[in-house]
């Protein structure tokens, strides 16, 4: 009787498998065929349309050429923030390579209103817009906040020297290459947007980088 | 008589042959085009762009056609229709374990100013804490999965069971999607750790870039 049981038992378990398997083999039949109806580049062949090899070789080249014409001209600086790298490059030759510290990724919320400050470096391309010299800190509301402080009415309260270094490189909207107090923190995503950077290197950067060179930063 | 027609033969074969090797090459050079057309859409824009070459098995992280990082895509497979060779949006990145922004709390920077500052901690995101194995999903139902190259039994493992449960989940998938009239490309990529991790660092929603299968 257990014998009888157990084959029925075992039967059973063979006919759900084989259902299962025939149902998924069905769906791959179906799925396949679905997947692969219009299996061929028609949509990209309509766009370049019947063109002689000699033709496509030169709209290639003319590409390469309008690709190439976008990149930056000279030196440039490449960011790499997820190594916390500064690369000083030049017609795709690092010319220099710096450590440096970026964005810590934190995120600041005003206990007393609806404002947030995610402390991201920005990705893309930027600009150099402006080089100074002893720069000073004007401190945003955030540097307050995430002190606990009351942010002062007074634009005198906001100023602090000595804190970026003896450069810095003006991005655009706030954000700097600058010197640090911290310098074992270099290598670490601690800032709050700014690129940190060691005392020498961002000398050498200042002396070597013109206003309008480009910054991509990844 | 017997000769000539062995020439003609011939030269059937020679013409044939040729005539495929040049198609071959002219549609090799038109997908080559196409990205190119594409890729200088993206330069022209001030943003970081990614170019999925799943033809040749790389992946290049690009800005103003400057190479920034390329990347070895170590297995490749691929389930669904040809893709067209354009730019295309990243609409959202999904990881089980997804990395966790610290939120900032004033109250404790005070506490820690009157501290000891040698035992400071770094609290910050950083390229360590990106998931490894996650999914990115792009318009149009393009599915890309992320795995690391397995090294342990364990790793090895996880990796079998995600694989098993996204080829088991793909035909289902289309066929779902087929009954809602929408296309349905799933594509699992095999990257090493760091490459993986580098990815989802640098991959941001919203941002573009081009998947490469012709």
């Amino acid at each position: 009787m257990q014998l009888t049981a157990g084959i029925f038992k075992k039967k059973a378990v063979i006919i759900i498998l084989l259902v299962i398997f025939t149902i998924f083999l069905a769906l791959e039949a179906v799925g396949f065929y679905l997947a692969s109806r219009g299996h061929t580049t028609i949509s990209t062949r309509k766009v370049i349309g019947a063109k002689s090899l000699h033709e496509l070789r030169a709209k290639n080249t003319i590409l390469k050429k309008r690709i190439s014409n976008l990149s930056p001209k000279g030196t440039y600086i490449v960011v790499d923030t997820a190594k916390n790298s500064l690369y000083l490059e030049k017609e795709g030759q690092i010319l220099k390579e710096v450590v440096v510290s970026t964005g810590s990724g934190g995120i600041l919320k005003d206990p007393a209103g609806n404002r947030q400050w995610v402390f991201d470096t920005p990705r893309g391309e930027l600009t150099v817009q402006s080089k100074i010299t002893s720069p000073v800190w004007t401190k945003p509301d955030w540097a307050f906040i995430e002190e606990g402080e009351d942010i002062p009415k007074s634009y005198k309260d906001r100023v602090e020297e000595g804190v970026l270094g003896d450069y810095a490189l003006s991005l655009g909207n706030g954000y700097l290459i600058h010197g640090t107090l911290y310098t074992r923190l270099l290598g670490r995503n601690v800032t709050h947007g700014c690129i940190r950077v060691g005392d020498k290197d961002l000398k050498e950067l200042y002396n070597t980088i013109p206003i309008g060179t480009k910054v991509i930063i990844f | 008589m017997k000769a000539f027609l062995c020439f003609l033969l011939a030269l059937f074969f020679a013409i044939t042959i040729s005539t495929e090797a040049m198609s071959k090459n002219a549609a090799g050079l038109e997908d080559k085009t196409l990205l190119l057309e594409s890729e200088l859409e993206l330069a022209k824009k001030p943003h970081i762009y990614f170019i999925f070459n799943l033809k040749n098995g790389e992946i290049f992280l690009k800005s103003r056609g400057v190479m920034l990082k390329e990347m070895k895509i170590e297995d490749m497979k691929f389930w669904g229709r040809p893709l067209d060779t354009k730019p295309r949006t990243l609409l959202k990145k999904s990881s089980l374990f997804e990395p966790k922004r610290e939120k900032i709390d004033p109250e404790k920077s005070k506490e820690n100013e009157t501290t000891d500052t040698s035992s400071f901690e770094v609290k910050a995101l950083e390229l360590k804490d990106m998931p490894t194995s996650y999914r990115l999903v792009f318009h149009e139902s393009i599915f890309i999965s992320i795995r690391p190259k397995a090294t342990g039994i364990i790793s090895k493992l996880y990796n079998t069971s995600r694989y098993v449960s996204w080829y088991l989940s793909r035909p289902i998938l289309t066929v779902w999607n087929s009954i809602r009239s929408k296309p349905f490309t799933a594509i699992y990529l095999t990257v090493n750790e760091e490459d993986a991790r580098y990815i989802y660092w640098s991959l941001t929603e919203n941002s573009e870039s081009i998947i490469y299968h012709p």
